[in-house]
């Protein structure tokens, strides 16, 4: 029994440890700050979670593959390794002025986005992204810092995406 | 036949049915029946109404819909008070409340887009939007005293119809990114900047083709033109003419001249002009900025943008977040064989939406073929359910004019049910459409078929003029289809009335008696009553459907012998009936309202009540000397005092609604509700400007009425003078007078077109003219003394009288002795004349030749008091001696000022041709004795 009992301590602790449950990280603002997933690790990961739509090459960039989940987040893969991912705001994250209080004093870029399309008909999207906030915010050290950051309409000043980005 | 209770119940169900449609059913109709009660008071005369539609563009309906907007403005604001507002540095007071909606308004634009936006003066901002005599600063804009009267109409018209204000400066606005033109205000008119008068002629359509969810939306505030000729950089070489954006509760929109494109040949033709399609482009992108908000706090998703919508083309968003630099960039991935339709609708989900939504009503066909999907969502969302292909419109105006004709059969059906061959003869059908005639299936009397048909017919050809006159897109439609509309029609009726016309007596009397027992139900019952009962209670609604359920219950019970003749499904259909009809939503809050529907709705008792009044009242309350009650400026125009005695009178059985005067001073309405407890729950400030309009609309009928009968009275004669008067100009030599006059007479002939009687009423000179009387009473006095002894003027006549192959004939002289026969009774009569003229006289505008008249004025003991001079010229009397002790004793006896000018002018008439002979006979007539 006590063999049971031990074995059962490691396979918690194996699985507390397990790179599909933690490899997948990404910048957030609550403390888990970096990119060390493979490609086959985040499908892996997603396809346990039964939310991977596909994995494609991106049009934009065919360097990158992309792993699309059914709720819209996608994280983007370079050489193997995730780089970079996106996914719907939620809750206060809809709203812009949440994020520019979360980047209030910092070093941010507030910057018309590459191209959404609209050929100047009405306003095009814009982003503000900040290299090293989360680091900030997390109270990491500063060389294992992730770049976070969101596309807002200047209309509505509507948030209508997160990402994060690694940033070094 | 007899009518079985099987039959009966199908009859009744078929009567129920028709009544109790849903909502859906009857959504278009009921938006058509809506606005046609917002416009029916702006309609015209059906002699003065114009065919068809496009035909409305005109100044006077213009102005008239401006008037109806007014007043629902008014209700929208009657909480201000319209006395003063600040301006500049200027005070303005007694303004009207609409213009101070507007000014403050613009006072929010000023806020955001600097105080020059509206380009104005304090000096043309009082201006009455309704009252052209003013100076309105918006027809200032486009060139001011009247050259720009119907652009500035159709920019304040446009206001109120949308909510949305046009640009009207140099400057536009701009949000995050300005748009940069090559040239400077600077350098560019105003005028390159406002919309031309072809433009606004489109907008003025465009308004009408707006579907209600783009009026008044809050993402949108102004819309603006880019100056002629001075496309932006980014703009050239591109499809790229309008910019639609700003915040979701606050935009704008600003137009260059490609989205203007108007076809000049079809300015009104939505199908023929790119400005349609193209400035409800723009506007739909309005729409989808704002319409995402549920409760208008926070974006949730666009209509552009919804599942739903991205689902018909496939269109998905590709994104890239770059390792390091963290740029995104995004590109729009759709289903290349989807459904668009144009090739711009490929570019995104929100240029997909808004060319969907541009070209949906412009060319629906077109849009319908390219994505039926897309057409069927914009339907949905967007236009209310309506479509407008030819075959949905065909669709439509059948079901509206079937809807029409069948929801007033009441009206006309029961008066048919009780004509027999011995009848007067019947109205006849107006109307040639009709194929054949109205099919009914069930035989019933030979009369009664023949007067159903033709006033079915009559109402059809009613409701086709009306769709002609309504709607956009009538007359094209009609001008196509109307046969196979109306045989749709004919079709529908000819269904629809079967079950109400089964050939049995029993059948016919049932429906009269319905009809009583209704008409005894609703007037009987006073759901005042109940509300007053119930509205301060804890659940007033379950009070008042209590009660409303036990008052129906005794009326039937009082009534219910005249349906006797039925069964229980009569019974059971009516209860349903009365309880729809009176059914009511009844809260704190919402008394007013609910008075209000109770008040004013068609079957509603205000209008009727106004009806008994007046005609009770006005031959007791003798002559009626207002014409207008003013219910914008409460106080300053007055019910006649006779009259509102007489009215209060007729409402003292009226337990809640007593009308009043009351003290001016204190700005109280001249009506007034006086009975406390319905003062305590009846919105006055609601009540009062409706009731007092309807009183407003009978004196102005009364007030018409008098006009036209005086005018009547009045032009005969001023011809006859006319024509009797000679043109003796001889003793006003140096024609100063007459300059200012002739002047004045031409540029009233070339504003009106021709000289009516009114145009010669008596006019004071007024002030700055008054020296001007004066000079020409001493030239009167000079003239005559100096010639009192003398031969005539001798003015020679060139008049020719002789054929005009005749040698012109002049008269050198006249006879000395005629002249001095005439010359000392004229001599005396002027200088006897002259004081009074000096002093007292107001001169005509017109006045070219002015001979003298008196009429003697005598008190109430028949005594011969005074003089009251008059004046005329070759058309009539245009001066009066205006002496106040005249005017004393004409107003003791009544007259009013058109009353002295009838006496004046019978007077004239008999005196005037007598003295004219005299002259012509002492002067110019060559055939005289010598």
């Amino acid at each position: 029994m006590k063999n049971v009992l031990w074995l059962g301590c490691v396979f918690v602790a194996l699985s507390a440890c397990s790179p599909a449950k933690f490899d997948v990280k990404h910048a957030t603002f609550n403390g888990e700050n970096a990119f060390v997933a493979t490609k086959d690790q985040i499908i892996n990961k997603l396809q346990q979670d039964g939310v991977l739509e596909g994995v494609q090459t991106s049009s934009i960039d065919r360097t990158y593959e992309i792993a699309v989940t059914n709720t819209s987040t996608r994280y983007f893969i370079k050489d193997n390794k995730v780089v970079s991912m996106i996914r719907n705001p939620q809750g206060d994250e809809t709203k812009l002025i949440y994020w520019r209080y979360k980047f209030q004093g910092k070093l941010y870029r507030d910057v018309e986005m590459l191209s959404d399309g609209l050929m100047g008909h009405r306003l095009p999207l814009r982003q503000i992204a900040c290299d090293d906030c989360s680091v900030a915010e997390a109270g990491k050290a500063p060389d294992s810092g992730n770049g976070v950051g969101v596309i807002y309409d200047p209309s509505s000043e509507q948030v209508k995406r997160v990402f994060y980005y690694d940033s070094h | 036949m007899t009518l079985t209770k099987t039959r009966f119940k199908i009859v009744i169900l078929a009567m129920f049915a028709l009544s109790s449609c849903t909502q859906d059913e009857h959504r278009l109709w009921i938006q058509v029946q809506n606005a046609k009660k917002e416009t029916a008071s702006s309609r015209k005369p059906a002699q003065n109404r114009p065919q068809c539609f496009s035909d409305r563009y005109r100044q006077d309906l213009i102005a008239a819909d401006i008037v109806d907007f007014e007043k629902d403005y008014y209700a929208k604001y009657k909480d201000q008070k319209p006395s003063t507002f600040q301006f500049g540095d200027q005070n303005f007071s007694s303004l009207h409340p609409l213009t101070i909606a507007f000014l403050s308004h613009k006072r929010n634009l000023d806020k955001t887009y600097g105080s020059s936006w509206i380009a104005t003066s304090p000096a043309q901002a009082a201006c009455n939007g309704s009252d052209k005599t003013g100076n309105c600063f918006v027809e200032a804009l486009y060139g001011g005293n009247g050259a720009g009267v119907d652009e500035g109409l159709m920019h304040y018209w446009f206001f109120l119809k949308t909510g949305y204000v046009m640009s009207a400066q140099k400057v536009y606005p701009w949000f995050k990114s300005p748009i940069i033109i090559d040239v400077s205000p600077k350098d560019v008119p105003l005028q390159n900047y406002l919309f031309d008068a072809n433009e606004w002629r489109a907008w003025w359509k465009m308004a009408n083709l707006l579907p209600a969810s783009m009026i008044q939306m809050p993402s949108l505030q102004t819309i603006h033109r880019l100056p002629r000729g001075a496309p932006p950089d980014e703009w050239k070489g591109t499809l790229t003419c309008g910019l639609s954006t700003g915040r979701w509760n606050a935009g704008f929109i600003t137009l260059g001249e490609g989205c203007l494109t108007v076809n000049k040949r079809a300015p009104l033709d939505q199908k023929a002009s790119y400005f349609y399609s193209a400035t409800t482009h723009e506007f739909a992108h309005r729409l989808a900025a704002w319409n995402f908000s549920k409760d208008k706090n926070g974006p949730e998703v666009s209509l552009a943008e919804s599942p739903e919508f991205m689902a018909l083309s496939g269109w998905k968003k590709e994104e890239l977040v770059e390792k390091t630099t963290g740029k995104i960039s995004m590109v729009w991935k759709n289903n290349e064989n989807g459904e668009y339709v144009t090739s711009y609708s490929r570019t995104s989900p929100a240029e997909d939406f808004a060319e969907s939504v541009g070209y949906f009503r412009m060319k629906p066909e077109w849009v319908q073929e390219k994505s039926p999907l897309k057409y069927r969502y914009i339907r949905e969302k967007v236009y209310g359910k309506q479509g407008y292909t030819a075959t949905e419109l065909n669709e439509t105006y059948t079901r509206m004019i079937s809807d029409d004709v069948i929801e007033s059969i009441d009206t006309w059906l029961t008066p048919c049910t009780g004509v027999t061959p011995e009848s007067p003869a019947l109205d006849n059908a107006a109307y040639s459409k009709i194929p054949g005639t109205i099919q009914i299936t069930v035989p019933i009397d030979k009369s009664a078929t023949s007067c159903i048909q033709v006033k079915v017919t009559n109402r059809i050809a009613k409701s086709v003029a009306d769709i002609r006159y309504d709607e956009p897109e009538g007359c094209e439609v009609m001008n196509k289809s109307e046969a196979d509309i109306v045989q749709g029609v004919a079709k529908t009726i000819g269904y629809k009335l079967d079950p109400y016309l089964k050939n049995d007596a029993k059948v016919t009397d049932m429906m009269k008696n319905v009809t009583e027992f209704r008409k005894a139900m609703t007037e009987e019952f006073d759901a005042r009553t109940l509300v007053l009962a119930c509205w301060r209670q804890d659940s007033p609604q379950a009070c008042y459907d209590s009660k409303l359920e036990t008052r129906y219950k005794e009326l039937y019970e009082k009534n219910k012998a005249l349906i006797t003749a039925g069964t229980e499904d009569v019974a059971e259909i009516e209860h349903s009936r009365f309880k729809r009809n009176f059914s009511y939503e009844v809260q704190m809050g919402k008394v007013s309202e609910f008075y209000e529907n109770l008040m004013f709705a068609e079957t509603a008792k205000i209008p009727g009540l106004v009806d008994r009044i007046w005609n009770d009242c006005k031959s007791k309350a003798g002559p009626i000397t207002a014409t207008k009650l003013s219910p914008y400026t409460p106080g300053a125009a007055y019910m006649p005092p006779e009259m509102l005695n007489c009215v209060n009178r007729s409402l003292e059985d009226d337990q809640f609604v007593q009308l009043r005067t009351s003290a001016g001073a204190d700005r109280d309405p001249a009506i007034t509700i006086v009975a406390a407890d319905a003062r305590e729950w009846i919105d006055q400030r609601v009540l009062l400007p409706r009731f007092k309009a309807a009183l407003d609309q009978k004196l102005a009928e009364a007030s018409k009425a008098d006009q036209d009968r005086l005018a009547g009275m009045k032009a005969p004669q001023a011809d006859r003078i006319a024509s009797a008067m000679t043109k003796d100009w001889s003793w006003q030599p140096d024609g100063q007078y007459f300059s200012y006059v002739n002047c004045r007479a031409e540029a009233g002939k070339r504003l009106n077109g021709v000289f009516t009687p009114s145009d010669y009423r008596f006019v004071s000179l007024g002030a700055e003219l008054d020296g001007l009387g004066n000079q020409i009473c001493e030239k009167v006095r000079v003239y005559v003394n100096a010639n009192a002894n003398k031969p005539g003027p001798g003015k020679p006549r060139t008049e020719a009288r002789a054929p005009a192959d005749a040698p012109a004939m002049v008269v050198e002289q006249t006879p000395e002795a005629l002249w001095k026969k005439l010359s000392p009774a004229l001599v005396a009569q002027a200088q006897g004349r002259f004081n009074h003229c000096r002093n007292k006289v107001y001169f005509a505008r017109k006045l070219r030749r002015f001979c003298l008249f008196t009429e003697p004025v005598v008190d109430d003991q028949d005594q011969y008091r005074k003089n009251a001079w008059s004046w005329t010229r070759d058309r009539g009397v245009h001066a009066w001696m205006k002496d106040p002790e005249v005017q004393k004793y004409y107003t003791s006896k009544g007259y009013s000022e058109s009353a002295f000018f009838d006496a004046v002018q019978a007077r004239v008439d008999e005196e005037s041709q007598e003295f004219v002979d005299a002259i012509n006979a002492a002067f110019f007539d060559e055939n005289s004795d010598q």
